[in-house]
């Protein structure tokens, strides 16, 4: 063993293996940065845009206002500090029409997120009945949102998701609109 | 190292190394116990192995590398969760035909963006968050400060002309920002589009998302974006 050629050594018994031994630290060591910038570069939530119309009053020039949009209904959803009322070309659906005096048509309802329990809204029902609405004006697509001065801007977000499409995919209320009044 | 002679290229010093090694008492035990001696100085380890999965994990990471046009850098921001799915390919049929997608949910895209920022600052070591005094800022440019207590913006930084809907500073801003926008679309021969993304924050209320998209107008930017996270 000790007549073999150093070159030889750490081989084991194979004298035809390629002697020349390739050092491939410094290519994992590019390997492993190369891993730590893609990680530090990928971005890792994606985001989405939400299309919006212009708000009810200021309606500035510049950009193409979709007057023609505005229809007839004006279904109009307002969001209250305790639920949801819904509206539509004068008349105002909300308690009173039910014998509720004085409290919104869809109240907030108690959910179980995570095990805590929480109030929250009741989007299933706001998108139940504005299924319900779209039976009755199926070309309708416009929608306006008004809402308390105080109500977070998750809620409205939520509020579009629940206007955009139902369970099946149907396009409901895509085209939402502000209204920079207060609730009525 | 028991030999100081310093090698002068003529022999490996890897040779010299293992025969002094050799003679060395205790890497005699070690041959005993060992048996085998090459396990002296070439330790079994195989980088091969380790070089495949670093190179497979490479491969994965390329495939799933995203970036985003609009990048939320700002630790006091944290957007709203949407279920909105954007068709892929749609970003590119707005630019071209100019027609929004028919259910109201886009890709992104880079034009004027206005943010809200909220009232909690992420920071490591604080998992509840630092306090924060929320601001709107105009491409990353701090514009006016909200007021912290009670999450609306300054009467004083109001239009008064406008009955308290117009936030002058971010009007201003916006104008500024058209500008610029109107000449970098003569060069693109392309028309101003009057698009604007809004980046709030979700606890924002909604009297201050008002009072942006009120200003927005009359600024002169009518097409409105809201960015949210979409589903993963």
């Amino acid at each position: 063993m000790a007549k073999r050629k150093p070159t030889e050594r750490g081989h084991g018994q194979g004298a035809s293996e390629d002697p020349l031994d390739l050092d491939v630290t410094p290519f994992l060591n590019i390997m492993f940065m190369l891993i730590l910038s893609i990680l530090a570069m990928t971005a890792w939530t994606q985001l989405a845009m939400l299309n919006v119309q212009a708000p009810q009053i200021g309606g500035g020039g510049g950009g193409a206002a979709p007057v023609e949009n505005l229809s007839t209904l004006n279904l109009t959803v307002f969001v209250l500090a305790d639920g949801f009322n819904v509206g539509a070309s004068g008349a105002t659906l909300d308690g009173n029409s039910e014998g509720r005096t004085g409290e919104p048509l869809i109240t907030k309802v108690e959910k179980t997120a995570f095990g805590k329990k929480a109030i929250d809204y009741d989007y299933t029902r706001l998108q139940q009945k504005l299924i319900e609405i779209k039976k009755s004006f199926p070309d309708e697509e416009s929608m306006i949102v008004s809402a308390d001065g105080n109500v977070p801007y998750e809620v409205i977000v939520r509020v579009m998701d629940a206007a955009r499409r139902s369970a099946d995919g149907k396009i409901l209320f895509p085209a939402v609109a502000f209204a920079a009044g207060v609730v009525g | 190292m028991s030999d100081p002679t310093i090698s002068d290229g003529s022999e490996p010093a890897y040779a010299g190394w293992s025969q002094t090694v050799a003679a060395d008492g205790q890497a005699k035990k070690r041959k005993s116990s060992r048996g085998r001696r090459k396990h002296i100085h070439t330790p079994p380890l195989s980088i091969t192995s380790l070089t495949d999965a670093v190179t497979l994990l490479l491969v994965y990471l390329l495939k799933t590398f995203a970036t985003n046009p609009i990048e939320v850098k700002d630790s006091s921001i944290e957007l709203p969760r949407s279920v909105c799915r954007p068709e892929p390919g749609s970003g590119a049929r707005e630019r071209e035909t100019g027609s929004s997608p028919r259910d109201g949910c886009g890709e992104v895209q880079e034009t004027v963006i206005v943010m809200i920022t909220g009232p909690i600052r992420k920071a490591t070591g604080h998992p509840e968050g630092l306090p924060n005094t929320p601001r709107i800022a105009v491409n990353s440019e701090p514009v006016v400060e909200l007021d912290a207590a009670t999450y609306r913006v300054p009467d004083s930084a109001k239009d008064p002309a406008s009955n308290g809907w117009v936030i002058a500073p971010l009007r201003d801003a916006l104008r500024r920002a058209k500008e610029l926008k109107e000449v970098s679309s003569l060069r693109d021969d392309k028309k101003f589009d009057g698009k604007v993304v809004i980046l709030a924050d979700k606890q924002t209320p909604y009297r201050v998302l008002s009072e942006v998209l009120v200003t927005c107008g009359e600024s002169g930017f009518a097409d409105f974006r809201f960015a949210v996270i979409k589903p993963d």
